[in-house]
């Protein structure tokens, strides 16, 4: 683990090193601006060497009758506004009008840059940078308007009853859909820029008077921590801040739903938007969360309850049965039935493979079937599904590859992992049960029951942001089981789970505004 | 990140009463179980479930005074206190003790669960290699110290009382008439099979070094009352069940009846039920030789002062494989070795909680009256 | 990383070292469903073993083999050199053993392996064959599944019903060593065209042949065991009914489904002799009524009639089974539980003690319901 820091850390410094290089020569990044027009544009076109979409327009700024600039780039700002509110009113109105020293542009939010580095960040963040001649600073328009996707449902966490807009890739629109549900001023957010090469706005959002402080700042810790040229995803985020990077689960929930976002918030977690991707970070979180979805609250609580026990029982399937078919087959048959086993006999008679080649051959198969339907558009997927699924299992059991119900066992293994409303989790899952298979092969039950020890083991070893991940099943809080494999009736829970540490343990039965210690 | 997950001082590594009590539950509640109906039935018949009570009884104080004990330096496990009140040399040697006492403690578990799933699954592979498919888990939990030792407890406790319920399928096939007359030859086997009992609770020294990790020390009386107590429970139950379904003279004629009686469970979805429950009581057995190993290696470590806790944890597994690879006890040997251990550990766990007790408190009265 | 390291070497380690001797896969396995054992003419031991070929080329989905063997450990491995695959015991149903055999003092020791070995299925049907062995094993109706399997679900079904008594593996060790209680196991023999359970065989405690109870009088031992595991049907013929008139049509007859048997056992001892009485009451159900009777008005006649008829064929299994001495009610267990000091002295001799003992029967019926018509 040691080495493999080091080496990253090589390789940031490397990289960082080289930028430099690149950049270097024209322009001193720190030093303040002239106050000569000509030199600062001189100095702008300087940084935005071979930009064609950096639009300078210079006109004269009739308040005072200087000569002023507007640069912005084409795609990243919004025409209407530049036009309208900024170089209409900076053209037409004159000293009688507007008051002197204000200046006289229509847009809410003005920033003023004194260096370089503030000024390319503005720009390319899509804002209006106005330089006016004498003037050592320069102001920074709010005119962001990059081509943006509408809001639209989630398609990786689809749901039923839940509310349908899922974020998009900007983290102010992402905050707003959080701030929406939570219409509180104890939410707070922290802001912070991640990345050397191109920074990436970061902002941990969490509730004031509920979330431990602890949270917020070892969070806030890790990323600052981080050394890193960029970050396009909110995973690649995950990925650098996750407690035990080697572990096959993941170990921070990574959601595209502002509803999923504002619960966990509500429960004394803490919430990471990253500007430029389209889900968020949830943490800390613990293995159970993963097996939890929003329907869960918008559907009536007996049928949540059942919903979930299926959920936990799929990713047992998912994990274990192709392991305990080959177990059971090349060990243990004694175990199988006796009407089961005379036909499992049969079948298996025909097959040439080993159980574990049989095993292997057919959730390859499936896996790439997977992987096939995900890169396909939509009526193409299907397509490959029916080939895949009819065709292929059908006839390779005619053809006498695999037994039929090998077939049996990777459907239902199959179907098992796609219940996991979570993505992360079920392709862990899917991965898992590979060396439960070889162990199966090698050992039989005694080499399932060893690899399910492994799991508990790294279950109750395994942290998120410190946290144990195994809560509320081992460290035990029972008291929190209301919200965990059953999904009892909300007014049961009167208090928030006590796994999360939240300052306020109550979240009911007070009169007083946000509850009171419990 | 750098924790150390071993220094029982630290909030940091604090445990739960409840995690508290069933650590001492499991290392109580081990292979012993298979073969205590049998054991109990050879000698005082179908009343051997009474002489449980005694175990229980005597247990119960061990457990109580060696509380009583810890309470004298509650920031330090046994070592740390003897170190204290009776000079670093002590220390050491109780250091060396209980390095000897827990390690092997272990192995013979470890190799006894080995020897199990040889004889009931897997008759043709090696002792060795069937115990080195359990040392990456309890690598795993060994380093993450008392904590992980405590969830680990917690979650297989957990997980395996579905086993209890299915027992009690047997229920049906069960005849009360085979507890009649209760006492039939009088106390005297009972009395004599105290000493069975007693050792099958073995397990609660581990208080010796879970206690300075207990987060709400006021909990540890009742907490050791508990566990040995959930204990008994357990055995109760197993042994009743037993000797309701095996006649009285059969019961004597299995080695490990507790196994062989849940063979004749069957489900039309699942034959054959005392493979899956074996496959699943080796969890219950995992979790008393791990914490085992885990005061083996904390013992030692405090010995030699040197080294990282993970050092340790390979440096044990790797000896325990090795001797099994080199020495390979077959059942005869591990059954002698169980008995030669047992009174080894009627020594640590009672005789030495009793005498240590009778000085200290001598001692504390003595610095008392001076001051 | 080096943990990663270190666990893909130990996966590397454990699959070159461990060899993997304990893996046999299904298709390898043959799986023994039945197993015969008997004497041959010579008077040695013959071993037979019937198990499913997997096979599609094969015709027959069955095979039966049959070797000379001094025990049934050493018949496995010349079973293995005739059958197709590899033998397990592991899914045994039905365990034949015939009645030649059955008269051999010690046969039990020959099932020691079932015993010893952890893999076979304990639960595996031990059933006395009348007849030899053989003709059972290779015997293959058209119209029957498997007949290993068939023999299954007959013993089965036919203990449902309380026609014979089934016992496997573990409930006959349990009762050969309890000594308050003789075993009693299936007995089956074969016709022309099929195979038929309809006694019980009753063991004494060395596990010797001593007699057989036909279907009736093992109806009435399973009310004296109080063991009945399903409705159990009985049929009586009421003399006072004027049963026996006519010699084609009986119609003095009278047939009920007893719902329940409530017994009480009372043990005494006295004058070096056991003393057991067994009361019991019997909620009926009426299914069938030859003759005209006002159910209604004279259910207590009625009542007393039909206990009058099974207190006698009570009594009469009673005195076979202590003409025998053998208990296979467990009485013995209620004389150690009560008498303790008087079941000490004769704990090693209960099948005599049972012998001399006083059994007194006392039966009491209740109509309960008496059908759809009056």
């Amino acid at each position: 683990m040691t080495m493999i820091r080091r080496f990253l850390k090589l390789m940031g410094a490397g990289g960082q090193a080289s930028s430099r290089k690149a950049k270097g020569g024209a322009v001193d990044r720190h030093a303040p601006l002239s106050t000569s027009l000509e030199r600062n544009l001189a100095d702008l076109k300087r940084i935005f060497t071979e930009a064609p979409d950096l639009v300078i327009r210079t006109f004269p700024y009739k308040q005072t009758g200087r000569r002023a600039a507007l640069a912005y780039l084409n795609g990243l700002s919004d025409k209407n506004s530049i036009n309208n509110n900024i170089l209409h009113e900076l053209m037409q109105v004159d000293e009688e009008e507007g008051t002197p020293g204000i200046l006289p542009v229509s847009i809410g939010k003005v920033e003023t840059c004194t260096s370089w580095t503030q000024l390319e960040y503005a720009v390319l963040n899509g804002q209006s940078l106005l330089l006016i001649d004498g003037a050592d600073r320069v102001f920074a328009l709010a005119t962001q308007g990059w081509p943006q996707r509408a809001i639209a449902d989630s398609q990786i966490e689809a749901s039923l009853k839940g509310a349908h807009q899922a974020f998009v890739e900007t983290s102010e629109s992402n905050i707003a859909l959080i701030r929406r549900l939570l219409g509180t001023s104890e939410l707070k957010i922290k802001e912070m820029i991640v990345g050397n090469r191109v920074p990436c706005k970061v902002s941990i959002m969490y509730m004031e008077d509920l979330t431990e402080p602890e949270f917020i700042s070892t969070m806030s810790q890790r990323i600052a921590k981080l050394d890193t040229d960029c970050i396009l995803n909110t995973g690649e985020l995950a990925e650098m801040l996750e407690d035990q990077p080697f572990s096959l689960l993941p170990q921070l929930i990574t959601t595209e739903r502002p509803d999923t976002a504002a619960s966990q918030i509500l429960q004394g977690r803490i919430c990471v938007v990253v500007d430029r991707s389209s889900s968020v970070l949830i943490a800390p979180v613990n293995f159970v969360a993963f097996f939890h979805g929003i329907d869960d609250y918008s559907t009536r609580w007996p049928i949540a309850s059942f919903m979930r026990l299926l959920r936990f029982f799929a990713c047992f399937v998912a994990i274990f049965l192709p392991g305990i078919y080959i177990a059971c087959i090349s060990f243990n048959y004694e175990v199988i039935p006796l009407d089961l086993i005379l036909s499992i006999g049969q079948f298996r008679a025909a097959v040439p493979f080993p159980p574990f080649i049989e095993a292997l051959i057919m959730e390859i198969t499936l896996e790439m079937l997977r992987e096939a339907g995900v890169r396909l558009p939509a009526p193409v997927a299907q397509t490959v599904g029916i080939v895949g699924g009819i065709v292929i299992g059908q006839a390779a059991v005619q053809a006498g590859i695999v037994s039929n119900l090998m077939v049996v066992v990777v459907a239902s293994t199959a179907v098992a992992s796609f219940i996991i409303p979570n993505y992360d989790m079920a392709a862990a899952i899917r991965l898992m049960r590979f060396p439960i298979m070889i162990m199966a092969s090698l050992f039989g039950i005694i080499g399932i029951i060893s690899c399910f020890m492994v799991l508990l083991a790294r279950l109750i070893s395994l942290r998120s942001l410190g946290e144990s991940y195994g809560v509320p099943i081992a460290p035990l809080r029972i008291r929190d089981w209301k919200d965990v494999f059953l999904r009892l009736p909300l007014w049961t829970m009167v208090k928030r789970p006590s796994s999360v540490r939240s300052l306020q343990k109550r979240r009911m039965g007070s009169s007083e505004h946000g509850g009171e210690e419990g | 990140m750098s924790i150390d997950r071993w220094n029982p001082a630290s909030k940091q590594n604090s445990i739960t009463t409840l995690q508290f009590i069933l650590t001492i539950h499991s290392m109580q509640l081990g292979v012993a179980a298979l073969s205590m109906p049998g054991d109990l039935a050879r000698i005082s018949g179908t009343d051997g479930w009474i002489a449980l009570f005694f175990g229980w009884m005597f247990s119960s104080a061990a457990s109580l005074i060696i509380v009583q004990i810890m309470k004298a330096y509650p920031s330090g496990t046994i070592i740390e206190l003897m170190a204290h009140f009776f000079g670093k040399w002590t220390g050491k040697l109780t250091a060396l003790l209980f390095g000897v006492y827990m390690s092997i403690f272990a192995y013979l578990i470890l190799d006894r669960m080995a020897l199990l799933i040889q004889s009931w699954i897997m008759q043709q592979s090696k002792t060795y290699i069937l115990m080195l498919l359990f040392f990456v888990p309890a690598y795993t939990i060994v380093i993450g110290g008392v904590r992980a030792i405590g969830r680990y407890c917690e979650i297989v406790v957990l997980l395996s009382l579905w086993m209890l319920g299915a027992m009690l399928f047997l229920l049906k096939e069960g005849n009360w008439l085979h507890l009649l007359p209760v006492l039939k030859e009088g106390w005297m086997p009972v009395i004599r099979t105290i000493n069975t009992t007693i050792i099958s609770f073995l397990g609660f020294e581990s208080v010796f070094f879970l206690y300075p990790h207990l987060d709400n020390k006021k909990n540890a009386s009742w907490g050791v009352l508990a566990a040995n107590t959930y204990t008994l429970l357990i055995y109760l139950f197993l042994t009743l069940i037993c000797f309701l379904v095996y006649s009285p003279d059969q019961i004597s004629e299995y080695n490990e009846a507790l196994l062989t009686v849940v063979k004749i469970i069957e489900f039309r979805f699942m034959e054959r039920f005392d493979i899956i429950m074996l496959a699943c009581y080796l969890l219950v057995i995992s979790k008393t030789w791990v914490p085992a190993l885990y005061f083996g290696a904390f013992s030692v470590k405090r010995l030699l002062i040197v080294g990282k806790p993970k050092r340790y944890a390979w440096l044990f597994l790797a000896v325990m494989f090795a001797i099994t690879y080199v020495w390979d006890p077959d059942w005869n040997e591990s059954q002698n070795a169980m008995k030669w251990f047992s009174r080894l550990g009627l020594a640590v766990a009672y005789v030495m909680p009793v005498l240590l007790w009778g000085v200290l408190s001598i001692l504390l009265r003595f610095k008392r009256w001076q001051t | 990383m080096r943990r990663a390291l270190s666990l893909l070497l130990a996966a590397a380690l454990l699959t070159t070292i461990s060899g993997c001797r304990d893996r046999v896969d299904l298709e390898n396995v043959t799986l023994m469903l039945m197993m015969g054992l008997d004497l041959d003419e010579n008077n040695k031991l013959v071993i037979y073993a019937s198990s499913p070929v997997f096979s599609k080329e094969a015709k027959e989905k069955n095979e039966v083999t049959q070797v000379n063997a001094e025990t049934l450990r050493d018949s496995r491995g010349k079973l293995e050199a005739r059958v197709s695959a590899l033998i397990s015991t592991g899914k045994l149903q039905n365990i034949l053993v015939g009645k030649k055999l059955l008269q051999h003092p010690g046969w039990i020791k020959l099932l020691d392996l079932f015993y010893r070995d952890s893999k076979t299925r304990i639960n595996a049907r031990l059933i006395a064959v009348d007849g030899p062995v053989g003709e059972i094993m290779y015997f293959a109706p058209a119209n029957k599944r498997r007949l290993s399997l068939h023999i299954a679900k007959l013993v089965d079904t036919a203990n449902e019903r309380n026609l014979v008594e089934k016992a496997t593996l573990f409930e006959f060790n349990r009762q050969l060593l309890e000594r308050g209680k003789m075993p009693i196991i299936t007995g089956l023999r074969k016709t022309k065209r099929e195979v038929v359970a309809d006694e019980s065989i009753l063991l004494d405690n060395s596990g010797m042949y001593v007699g057989s109870l036909d279907l009736e009088e093992n109806e009435i031992l399973q009310i004296l065991q109080d063991d009945q595991i399903s409705d159990l049907s009985l049929t009586f013929l009421l003399p006072e009914q004027g049963a026996n008139k006519d010699k084609a049509l009986n119609l003095g007859a009278l047939s009920c489904y007893v719902v329940d048997v409530k017994r009480k056992v009372r043990t005494g001892y006295s004058d070096g002799r056991f003393r057991f009485d067994l009361d019991f009451r019997l909620p009926i159900r009426l299914t069938e009524r030859l003759f005209s009777f006002d159910v209604q008005k004279d259910t207590a006649q009625l009542e007393k009639q039909i206990d009058k008829q099974l207190q006698a064929q009570m009594k009469a299994v009673v005195d076979k089974l202590q003409k025998h001495a053998v208990d296979p009610i467990g009485l013995g267990l209620f004389a150690r539980a009560y008498r303790y000091r008087d079941w000490k002295k004769v704990q090693d001799q209960w099948g005599e003690a049972f012998k001399n003992a006083d059994i007194r029967i006392r039966v009491r019926t209740e109509i309960i319901d008496m059908g759809e018509i009056r």
